[in-house]
């Protein structure tokens, strides 16, 4: 089997606060295969954010990876120094964020923006780079791009302003798309239009996409894999379908269960009671195990490593034994 | 619908928001005065013990209707009225209070709708002592009477009555949602007014507010106004739902009509829109445009550019609500002309 | 309480900045010789009985005509410099306090009726506000000290001097409050909370005091405690130009100038121990100010 495009070994990340150590991500490990959509979804909190951020070395301080490795085309990024991630950066991986708004520059035209993007990465002329500047924003589907390259990110609506953004990570043709929450802002009908246009681009140009999010639903319409996060740690992992339709983690079964379904009759939606702990409060063993129906007297005191268990991949210390 | 009186009638109601320039650079530029009209021209009624909720996407003017209903805004026309009760008949506060009592609203985002700097005790009592609603026993009488009222409050809303000492930050977003419901239940009101109440809450989360909705509004029937863009939230607790876009109800119906055979084209637009999460595999047909400018909308039907099925009239004319059976109305040109539009939807 | 009290971020990071502890003890030790000026200065200044004509222009101790009894020398009329600085920083520092407090609650009074209530009252507010804000504020205080002044009856100007310069310091300075509370207060305004009780019908001034207010004092204490070295030295410059406090019970202000008028003839410290006193204060002042901006500013963690 050929090596993966991405490889998270192992990673960690920790806050170093005056308080002592807050470790936000715990020895999560994952695979990105070459133009595969990977979704990465759990609660506010879980994770998540963080270790995309990390994955493409803008975490801030006093957040830090204090463990693991990440391996892109089988070479370690998680410790190169400032210059060569820039680099990396604008080259291999582009990121989408969730505000569109701020991660474009107010006072310069997209076209500028694009342009300048264009040009600190490759060795196009002015021309050439205007040029690969419009191609891409037909690309992504903004008409009358001509009119529109000379307007400033103001002019633009939020589901056209999502649109530049993905444009402009697109720019040198990544390999890797980090996409943060990047529906959240925008309405349902938008949404769709920009999933699809996700969709589509890692289609045609087979860059794989991480695909952050809270949202079930975009998940499921979107990712090929995905990777269910609680309190900092991977609780279930598989392909979408089966995590979806068939979780074996409890507290994967309760999120799903949990989601609102049209056409789905039932007085009540299934709960999980209580909240995620807050990182300074995350209890021994499994962390999930205080709000767990399965939980036995073994769950608060081993943490449960991933095992296979059907399809998917799930942390649950019931499947120790290949049981239940 | 059915005859009896209903709770909350809304009936023609306008809200115009004046957003032009200041005045010296207005007359200086020689431009005329904008006008947004926020919500515009809608009726709407809700019976008692019923969960009414409005749909929509950003700026349909939802949330401005919330508003209006509880006061905050003033109508630029039309009335409301509450229990057969015109809002703008009573002018004076204290004609105002027995209405407000029964009248509550939950908020959105549940870190701000909480003033940080008070304890939880105090957040929840204020309704109480606003209204009076406990003036026996003297003063140290109903300061007890309150404090024993929060706590049973507290309980009532999953949490416990030791909570009323702490701060608003030491909570997580669900039990801040928490602290505004019971906060809104202290008036002991018979309306509440549900403004996107579990849409910045994880799903988890999400599920425990709206499974203690639903059993407080069995308890204590209540009526809700319930406004959402989520559809599967609205599914999940509507009776009958309003359908807005850019400031004017396009569908109303009840939930099973609605969802079961939708007619607006918007409204078909936006089921096409939810993400599947049932993996069926069918494929959608992701709408084209976007919701235009409301200072400048669309003549006639609004919604005229973004539809497939639209013809002159629908440039021309504005569609009213017609009732279209006993389970719905619409507001649409091809609807009432029975066009035929099963080509271009699913 | 006092355990949650040290274990704040305040305090931390207060431990952790050498300069603001140091400019923290310093201005402790000014408020503490001020309250306390009666038994800390040496001699009391004001008793002209004490005064000894034959004391004047004693230089400071290390020079060689210097008097141990006076540590930093005496000025013209035999008062020793020491203790008119001391009782001169007590009067400094409460005009200038008085007329933070002036200032802070005229400013924050009309900023939340201007920010809450908005139309045409917050209009005329912010256009006065910004009518004298393009005039420099000593400017102001002058102004309005001298109009003052021209209203009192002519007997009662000295014993009236220390009102007349709060309220003249305090008037010039409301603006900046004002400015910044309307600001938060807008923000504040639309809040969720606030609009809950206005759902619930509590009345306007109300919601101002018990919502909105306690949410915008964080960046007026900034404000007050930089104002108060700029109270300081408004005062000293009135002072300096005559129209401050009479010679007899001098600030620092009219110490300064006082020594001024001997400054060629050679007897330097009567000015420049007056003027390092001051600088001191206004040094230590500003710099717990801006710990104190950056620390309640959570955008510059």
């Amino acid at each position: 089997m050929s090596v993966p495009l991405l490889q998270i070994n192992n990673l960690s990340i920790e806050f170093n606060t005056r308080r002592g150590n807050l470790v936000a991500v715990e020895d999560i490990s994952f695979e990105v295969a070459e133009g595969e959509i990977f979704g990465i979804v759990g609660e506010s909190g879980a994770g998540k954010s963080l270790t995309g951020k990390a994955i493409i070395g803008l975490l801030e301080a006093p957040g830090r990876i204090s463990g693991g490795k990440i391996l892109l085309n089988n070479e370690r990024i998680d410790n190169l120094p400032y210059e060569q991630m820039r680099r990396l950066r604008g080259k291999s991986i582009g990121m989408v964020f969730q505000d569109p708004l701020t991660s474009l520059n107010p006072l310069y035209t997209i076209g500028r923006q694009l342009i300048e993007t264009i040009q600190t990465h490759t060795n196009h002329t002015a021309t050439q780079a205007k040029n690969r500047a419009l191609e891409l924003l037909r690309e992504v589907g903004i008409p009358a791009a001509e009119k529109r390259i000379d307007q400033f990110p103001h002019q633009f609506s939020g589901g056209m302003r999502q649109r530049v953004v993905i444009a402009l990570a697109l720019c040198v043709n990544p390999k890797l798309i980090i996409a943060d929450e990047p529906t959240t802002a925008l309405d349902v009908s938008i949404q769709a239009q920009i999933l699809t246009l996700l969709k589509n681009l890692c289609r045609k140009h087979g860059t794989a996409v991480i695909l952050i999010t809270h949202d079930m639903g975009v998940i499921a319409e979107t990712a090929n894999r995905v990777a269910v996060m609680y309190a900092g740690k991977i609780a279930e992992i598989g392909p979408v379908r089966e995590v979806v339709q068939n979780p074996q983690h409890p507290y994967a079964q309760g999120l799903m269960a949990s989601i609102p379904v049209i056409g789905r009759k039932m007085k009540y939606l299934a709960q999980i009671d209580g909240s995620m702990p807050r990182i300074a409060e995350r209890p021994s063993g499994c962390a999930f195990h205080p709000r767990c129906p399965h939980a036995i007297e073994l769950c608060n005191k081993q943490i449960p490593e991933l095992l296979n268990k059907g399809k998917t991949k799930a942390a649950c210390l019931l499947f120790r034994n290949g049981n239940p | 619908m059915s005859s009896e009186t209903p709770l909350l009638k809304v009936d023609a109601v306008q809200r115009f928001f004046d957003v032009s320039k200041p005045w010296l650079n207005r007359v200086l530029a020689n431009e005329p005065k904008l006008l947004l009209k926020a919500v515009d021209d809608i009726s709407f009624s809700i019976r008692k013990g019923e969960t009414f909720s409005l749909v929509g996407e950003s700026g349909c003017g939802k949330s401005t209707v919330a508003r209006l209903i509880v006061g905050l805004y003033p109508t630029s026309s039309g009335s409301i009225e509450f229990e057969g009760t015109d809002f703008s008949t009573l002018s004076k506060r204290n004609q105002m209070a027995p209405l407000r009592r029964r009248m509550t609203m939950i908020f959105q985002d549940p870190y701000t709708s909480l003033n940080p700097r008070w304890r939880v005790r105090d957040i929840i009592a204020e309704p109480i002592r606003a209204f009076g609603l406990t003036n026996t026993g003297g003063i140290s009488g109903s300061r007890l009477q309150i404090f024993n009222r929060v706590a049973e409050l507290l309980e009532q809303v999953g949490l416990s009555a030791a909570d009323g000492d702490k701060y608003p930050h030491e909570f997580s977003g669900g039990q801040c949602q928490r602290i505004s419901i019971a906060r809104a239940l202290a008036s002991e009101p018979d309306f509440i007014v549900c403004d996107e109440p579990t849409s910045a809450l994880d799903v988890s989360v999400q599920a425990q507010i709206l499974n203690l909705m639903k059993n407080l509004q069995r308890e204590l029937e209540l009526t809700y106004l319930f406004i959402s863009h989520d559809l599967a939230v609205v599914y999940h607790v509507s009776d009958n739902i309003g359908v807005m876009y850019l400031g004017r109800l396009c569908e109303i119906a009840d939930k099973e009509t609605l969802f079961t055979n939708p007619r607006h084209p918007y409204t078909r637009m936006l089921f096409n829109a939810i993400p599947d999460i049932n993996m069926s595999g069918k494929e959608r047909i992701p709408v084209s445009g976007e919701v235009p400018n409301p200072i400048e909308p669309p003549s006639g039907c609004t919604f005229h550019p973004r539809c497939p099925i639209a013809n002159e009239r629908c440039k021309r004319e504005r569609p009213e609500l017609q009732i279209v059976d006993s389970h719905s109305q619409v507001a649409c040109h091809a609807i009432e002309e029975k066009r035929n539009m099963e080509v271009h939807f699913i | 309480m006092l355990k949650r009290f040290f274990d704040s971020d305040l305090v931390y990071s207060f431990t952790r900045s050498p300069v603001t502890i140091l400019a923290g003890l310093v201005t402790v030790l000014y408020f503490l010789a001020s309250i306390f000026a009666g038994f800390v200065a040496p001699h009391n200044p004001f008793d002209m009985a004490s005064l000894d004509i034959m004391d004047s222009f004693i230089p400071p101790v290390w020079e060689v005509d210097g008097d141990p009894r006076f540590l930093l020398g005496t000025d013209d009329l035999g008062r020793g410099i020491l203790s008119t600085i001391i009782h001169g920083s007590r009067i400094s520092l409460f005009i200038g306090f008085s007329s933070v407090i002036f200032s802070l609650v005229l400013g924050v009074g009309l900023g939340l009726v201007s920010g809450f209530l908005g139309g045409k009252l917050d209009a005329f507010i912010m256009r006065v506000a910004e009518i004298q804000l393009s005039f420099p504020a000593i400017l102001i205080a002058l102004l309005i000290n001298g109009v003052l002044r021209g209203i009192l009856p002519v007997g009662q100007q000295s014993n009236l001097a220390y009102y007349v310069l709060i309220l003249s310091i305090g008037v010039s300075g409301w603006v900046q409050y004002a400015r910044t509370v309307r600001g938060s207060t807008m923000v504040e305004r639309n809040k969720e909370y606030v609009q809950s009780a206005r759902v619930i019908g509590i009345h306007p001034l109300l919601i101002m005091w018990r919502h909105i207010l306690p949410n915008v004092m964080g960046p007026i204490l900034v404000i007050a405690t930089i104002h108060l070295a700029v109270a300081v030295i408004s005062e000293a410059t009135l002072s300096f130009l005559g129209v401050g406090v009479p010679p007899t019970e001098p600030s620092l202000g009219t110490l300064i100038r006082i020594g001024n008028d001997f400054l060629f003839s050679g007897e330097w410290w009567i000015t420049i121990f007056p003027g390092l006193a001051l600088a001191i204060l206004v040094l230590a002042v500003n710099l717990l100010g801006d710990w104190l901006r950056d620390v309640l500013n959570p955008k510059l963690r």
